[in-house]
């Protein structure tokens, strides 16, 4: 990529955030909120993209990450902490857990982190039904519903709609920033060839398992954003399905390029809100549309919008 | 006495439906080297299908016989040559995903058709209850039991005794060397995932015998079927010795944890399997030549 491309791109992107920063100015609540809610699926399809579309790795665990989040929101709002700091303790939570399960998954197969996760998004996902929600019944939702950025989160408020545009844009700032340093270019070397990366030294669980790591801290961070997007959530609905429906969002998007998520969860989205399809008929459509994808155009619909930013290794073709 | 056996005799019964979604999962695990994470609705798919039949006012024999028609022919035939075909040859990793891709699917559709509520299955008409000389234990654990036991042997011995089955295994070891010599891999490939739907067809009519089922049943299958090929280490023996053992676990085990998290011991075992597990590979790691 040029240095006059890349000024392009970036200028692109800064342009989008700001138009999306100032969305509240044209568009209704109903709109603001799905945008929010592209914006927190775009969060977690990020994260997930480290560990599919860079390491080349089947993770079915950020669904629920994004469970864990939102569970620990609603526990921590409710006791009146501050919501700057209920978000950070998500994704950091999230770090933790992530760090030694992705260790311990790893190690015993090549396709240990899909098998392992399955079972730690099963149990999650047993937990969070199992408990009672909401988690603290006397103060409960309305302890998510508190005053300053939560203000009408769940109904279109533009406070909380900025907030989540931010988060966005600090997220795509810290991926593209992993990108382009030294480790990131190994991450890109072992994406396109797994074999050949090992052979020139890059210690590829390590790589796959700090990758997983973030991506558990962007999960974290979205499902923090997710509870108080929704009137009345169940956490328990966010794990495995939601763990699927992301993955097939980073297929269909383009796994491995920085803009598939945005496409991938722009595009999940629509099919659900804007086409009037059920629920089940959304997913039914995503699932279509990622096999499509998988079979014809492996790159994704980045593949398709290419000439709006270049993929990444074309900066590395000798 | 009476009471330790049928917590055995159960836990015999749901392990042989967990070696049989096990067996045919390990199977297609070894010859494509991808997990198919839509085995689990590969079992609901034909029980509804089956359902489906029954309702439009077929007999009973002939609504098992047109869904296990329509369970090979989609989830077999269909599935190798439109799904396994074209994607198998990106590799691994996009096949795993195309399958969580068709698990999603069908758990959508069968949810939007028929609803998340249990459904009562064909109920068969034998006595409930077998006596053996004053100690009596149920009928349908009997049955389940000596069906998967007389499938299994008959997969086993095909696979190891026949020449077909032995062209199958070489292309486990290794696709390319099997091609080499003259194995038709493409065949093979759609002979195992035929064999596969027909297990989880078989599956599907074991699973519904105590009465009811339900989707919620097809997540637990895919995470046991899975957690016994794990510990079972790839191999077709293993995973089935290892898919008993995790039946009578969970039987033994289910009266002693508080009943939310009764479904959480499989789950659990797969988790302590990858933890716990043994460092070396399983099965073999194919990654196609870029």
């Amino acid at each position: 990529m040029t240095a006059l491309r890349r000024r392009a791109a970036i200028a692109a992107a800064l342009l989008a955030f700001a138009v999306l920063l100032l969305a509240p100015a044209w568009l209704g609540a109903d709109g603001l909120h799905l945008v929010s809610i592209w914006s927190v699926t775009t969060i977690a399809a990020i994260g997930l993209n480290l560990t599919v579309g860079f390491s080349r790795q089947v993770s079915l665990a950020q669904g629920a990450f994004v469970g864990i989040g939102a569970y620990l929101a609603a526990v921590l709002s409710a006791k009146g902490w501050p919501f700057a700091t209920v978000i950070a303790l998500a994704g950091l939570l999230c770090l933790a857990i992530a760090l030694p399960l992705g260790h311990l998954c790893q190690r015993s197969h090549r396709h240990g982190l899909a098998m392992g996760t399955l079972g730690f998004a099963a149990l999650v996902h047993l937990f969070l039904a199992g408990e009672p929600w909401p988690p603290d019944a006397s103060s409960g939702i309305a302890g998510i519903l508190g005053g300053g950025i939560l203000d009408g989160a769940h109904s279109g408020g533009a406070g909380f709609h900025r907030l989540c545009v931010l988060v966005l844009a600090l997220a795509t700032l810290l991926v593209w920033r992993i990108m382009r340093s030294p480790w990131g270019r190994a991450l890109q070397a072992l994406r396109e060839n797994p074999g050949r990366a090992e052979t020139l030294g890059v210690c590829v669980p390590r790589y796959v398992l700090a990758m997983f790591a973030i991506g558990a801290f962007l999960g974290g961070v979205a499902g923090a954003l997710y509870a108080p997007l929704m009137p009345q959530v169940d956490p328990s609905h966010l794990t495995f399905e939601l763990s699927v429906r992301l993955l097939l969002i980073v297929v269909l998007g383009g796994g491995g390029y920085l803009l598939g998520p945005f496409l991938g969860a722009g595009l999940a989205v629509l099919c659900t809100s804007w086409l009037g399809l059920s629920d089940e008929g959304g997913d039914m459509v995503l699932a279509v549309a990622a096999l499509a994808t998988l079979a014809l155009r492996p790159a994704g619909l980045v593949a398709l919008a290419k000439r709006a930013q270049r993929p990444p290794p074309a900066e590395q073709a000798p | 006495m009476q009471d330790v056996l049928h917590l055995l005799v159960g836990g015999l019964a749901t392990g042989a439906i967990y070696a049989l979604v096990a067996a045919g999962l390990t199977l297609q695990f070894q010859m494509t080297g991808a997990v198919n994470f839509a085995q689990g609705e590969f079992v609901m798919a034909p029980a509804f299908v089956m359902l489906m039949a029954a309702n439009l006012g077929l007999p009973v024999w002939a609504a098992i016989l047109v869904g296990m028609a329509i369970a090979m022919l989609l989830l077999g035939v269909v599935f190798k040559v439109a799904v396994v075909g074209p994607i198998g040859r990106h590799g691994a990793v996009p096949l795993t995903l195309a399958t969580l891709a068709i698990g999603l699917f069908l758990h959508e559709a069968l949810k939007a058709v028929f609803g998340e509520a249990a459904r009562p299955m064909f109920t068969p008409a034998f006595a409930p209850y077998l006596d053996f000389g004053g100690i009596s234990l149920p009928t349908e654990a009997f049955v389940v039991i000596v069906v998967v036991a007389v499938m299994l042997a008959v997969l086993v011995s095909f696979l190891g005794d026949t020449r077909t089955g032995r062209a199958m295994q070489a292309i486990a070891q290794n696709p390319v060397a099997a091609r080499v010599v003259g194995v038709p891999v493409g065949r093979m490939l759609l002979l195992a995932f035929v064999l596969n739907s027909f297990l989880t067809g078989i599956a599907s009519l074991l699973i519904g015998l105590p009465g009811r089922i339900g989707l919620a049943d097809g997540v637990a299958l895919a995470v046991a079927s899975i957690a016994a090929m794990v510990l079972g280490r790839g191999s077709l023996p293993g995973a089935i010795a290892a898919a008993l053992l995790l039946g009578v676990l969970e039987n033994v085990a289910a009266p002693l944890v508080p009943v939310p998290y009764r479904n959480a011991i499989v789950p659990l075992v797969l988790v302590a399997a990858m933890v716990a597990g043994p460092r070396v590979p399983v099965g073999r790691t194919p990654e196609p030549a870029q």
